[in-house]
């Protein structure tokens, strides 16, 4: 745990102090999860809300929070799972294919304002997008957050190995669908 | 004006500067709302049907189940368990009219898995694992 994850928490811990501590965690983790989220939901405006509600149950949460984990894989933790719910509500039911939520995510590629990447960076983003959930829970926190596996694990509740093979699945996957199209 | 990262998503220009205000202008809010449900007789209401309903997939588990074949599109209770149940999400629901009298009347073991499974936050299940865990170390 290195030193502004224990001085957050220390604040934290002490009702005078929460809120500077909070809002100390706020400031040093918020571009971090917001870019977590922004790759996971795709809009802005849906990132924007997820982050507010991820950093609302973690104000609830943390003062009962006692370093079992880092302080960050757990702010993760709660960002991935927020953003996936907030997908699972997105796709109304649960009996439509994982194809479904990937099309709202492609439509919302096309739509949203605050996307205006070139071709490729468009093309590399839909090839994300078809990756199946886990694969492309795993490849963001790996390929962009530069997260260990023993990380992510603590994040997504999954076995090392079984992580390093959907990371490799999913590489080529990305290089299968990039060549073809 | 916005910032462009470099995978050509963009944000607008300040928003994190601001987000800290809005994050707490939404705890404050919700701080409000909380407060206010507990003295609502309403919101027993609604707590006290859940528990009737529980109790009534319970009961149709454990006695109806056993006097029948087992078919796999019964809930099982420890499911119910293991996911807990958000009360506020509940109460929610009940209070926009997305649970009425008539359709708790209609309610069956695969429709309440199906809400719960749409509704019900997985990080309100891990926040409470993560306090079990630390009494349990205590």
């Amino acid at each position: 745990m290195n030193n502004i994850e224990q001085d957050i928490l220390q604040l934290v811990k002490s009702p005078l102090t929460k809120e500077k501590g909070f809002n100390l965690l706020v400031k040093t983790y918020q571009e971090r999860l917001y870019w977590n989220i922004r790759r996971i939901v795709i809009s802005h405006d849906d990132a924007d809300d997820i982050l507010q509600n991820t950093f609302v149950k973690i104000w609830r949460a943390i003062d009962r929070f006692q370093s079992n984990s880092s302080l960050y894989t757990w702010l993760y933790r709660i960002s991935v799972n927020e953003s996936l719910q907030h997908l699972k509500q997105q796709k109304r039911s649960i009996f439509l294919r994982e194809e479904a939520t990937q099309n709202i995510l492609l439509e919302r590629l096309e739509s949203d304002v605050y996307f205006d990447g070139n071709e490729i960076q468009k093309k590399l983003q839909e090839a994300i997008i078809r990756l199946p959930e886990k694969q492309r829970m795993v490849f963001n926190l790996k390929y962009y957050d530069e997260l260990k596996y023993e990380e992510i694990s603590e994040i997504l509740g999954t076995s090392v190995g079984a992580l390093k093979a959907s990371y490799h699945i999913a590489i080529k996957k990305l290089e299968d669908f990039l060549t073809n199209n | 004006m916005t910032i462009k990262n470099k995978n050509g998503f963009k944000i607008p220009e300040g928003y994190f500067d601001t987000l800290s205000n809005k994050v707490q202008d939404k705890i404050l809010s919700e701080q409000n709302t909380s407060h206010s449900i507990f003295y609502r007789p309403s919101y027993w209401v609604a707590a006290s049907i859940i528990a009737i309903v529980i109790s009534g997939v319970g009961y149709f588990h454990f006695f109806e189940n056993s006097k029948s074949n087992y078919k796999n599109n019964n809930i099982v209770l420890s499911d119910l368990e293991y996911y807990d149940f958000n009360m506020d999400d509940l109460y929610y629901a009940y209070n926009e009219n997305s649970i009425t009298d008539e359709s708790i009347e209609e309610l069956d073991a695969k429709s309440l898995e199906e809400y719960i499974v749409d509704e019900v936050n997985i990080n309100d299940i891990l926040i409470f694992e993560e306090q079990d865990y630390n009494n349990n170390q205590q």
